[in-house]
């Protein structure tokens, strides 16, 4: 089993996979399909053997090579006009008979973020992804027929939807016992997602943090750009450096609130760990900063 | 347009009371689409005369 990633996460998995006994059966390699300005990372797991090089246009293996290849959340990183090109190289290092497994992660965003008009950096965050960098934020839209196109045969397989459950507000009764309620959370912290229809997944409250604040982080990781973009594109005179500047500030410290100050959610994934009756515990619990 | 997901509320017995935002798609945190393909062989026909 090879992994293939802009990023090396060999180190980090390296317990889980000395757990499963399967250590010295995975090998990283390093590298990018091909050059983007802006940042590109790409994450395979083929199951066979391969012949590391360094790479620029093509992957790094052999013709008919891997048995199964997995590619996962590539969607902020391949311009429309390149999937075709990501798919060929796939198609052509795949045995005859060979699967391909694609996941994809739709962009979801917590609702009403801080917007200080006429900036709505989710907005700009869009924009310049698909006008600066050509890059479709909706590939399901003709990744399908492009499997079929190039492999013979493809398939949108299934859609998993997790959410983020909670129970009914407290009542006023509730709040008059904020202890026993407060309380109540400590002692049973279970966290969680709901993959609908009906099965929760315990999930700790970080990580819980980390998927609900995902796309925030991208946006994030990518302010500087994002920054230039909305001087560049914004209509009126008075959106300079600072203006920008100040309301990037505001959306990274409520993305930052959401990570330092939610540290237990109960039964249903609902925040518990914050001072009751405060702005922040309320709209916390509705999912925004 | 992206999405924006909105919190699911339970009841004390845990179901689903906002049926409606669950069932099209208001609450969900994310949405993977799992795409499959197989590679075909390709099969070349040629004529005999």
């Amino acid at each position: 089993m090879i992994g293939y990633d802009k990023v090396d996460l060999s180190k980090a998995l390296l317990p889980l996979a000395t757990e499963h006994r399967v250590n010295g059966q995975i090998e990283f390699i390093r590298g990018n399909l091909y050059v983007f300005p802006y940042t590109f990372f790409l994450v395979l797991i083929f199951i066979h053997s391969c012949v590391p090089s360094s790479l620029t246009q093509q992957l790094p293996f052999d013709s008919r090579t891997f048995d199964l290849i997995r590619m996962s959340c590539l969607t902020l990183c391949i311009p429309t006009d390149s999937w075709g090109h990501v798919f060929e190289e796939v198609s052509r290092v795949l045995a005859p008979g060979g699967r391909l497994e694609l996941i994809e992660d739709t962009i979801i965003f917590p609702p009403q973020p801080p917007t200080t008009p006429p900036l709505n950096f989710e907005y700009l965050f869009e924009q310049m992804l698909t006008n600066t960098y050509g890059i479709s934020l909706h590939p399901e839209t003709f990744i399908s027929q492009m499997m079929k196109d190039i492999f013979g045969y493809g398939e949108l397989v299934e859609v998993m939807h997790l959410s983020l459950a909670h129970r009914n507000p407290p009542t006023e009764e509730d709040d008059r016992d904020e202890g026993a309620a407060a309380s109540e959370a400590e002692r049973n912290p279970t966290t969680g997602l709901l993959l609908l229809p009906s099965t929760f997944l315990p999930v700790e409250a970080e990580e819980l943090e980390m998927h609900t604040t995902r796309h925030m982080r991208t946006l994030l990781s990518c302010k500087h750009k994002l920054v230039e973009h909305a001087i560049e594109t914004a209509a009126e005179e008075d959106v300079n450096d600072e203006l920008v500047q100040e309301a990037m500030y505001e959306y990274e410290r409520c993305v930052c609130l959401v990570l330092h100050n939610s540290r237990f959610v109960d039964l249903g994934g609902y925040v518990a760990r914050c001072i009751r009756g405060s702005s922040l515990y309320a709209s916390m619990r509705m999912g925004r900063c | 347009m992206h999405q924006r997901f909105q919190p699911i509320r339970l009841d004390a017995d845990g179901q689903v009371l906002n049926a409606q935002d669950s069932s099209d798609g208001m609450g969900n945190v994310r949405t993977f689409r799992v795409f499959g393909a197989i590679k075909m062989e390709r099969v070349v026909f040629t004529s005999i005369t």
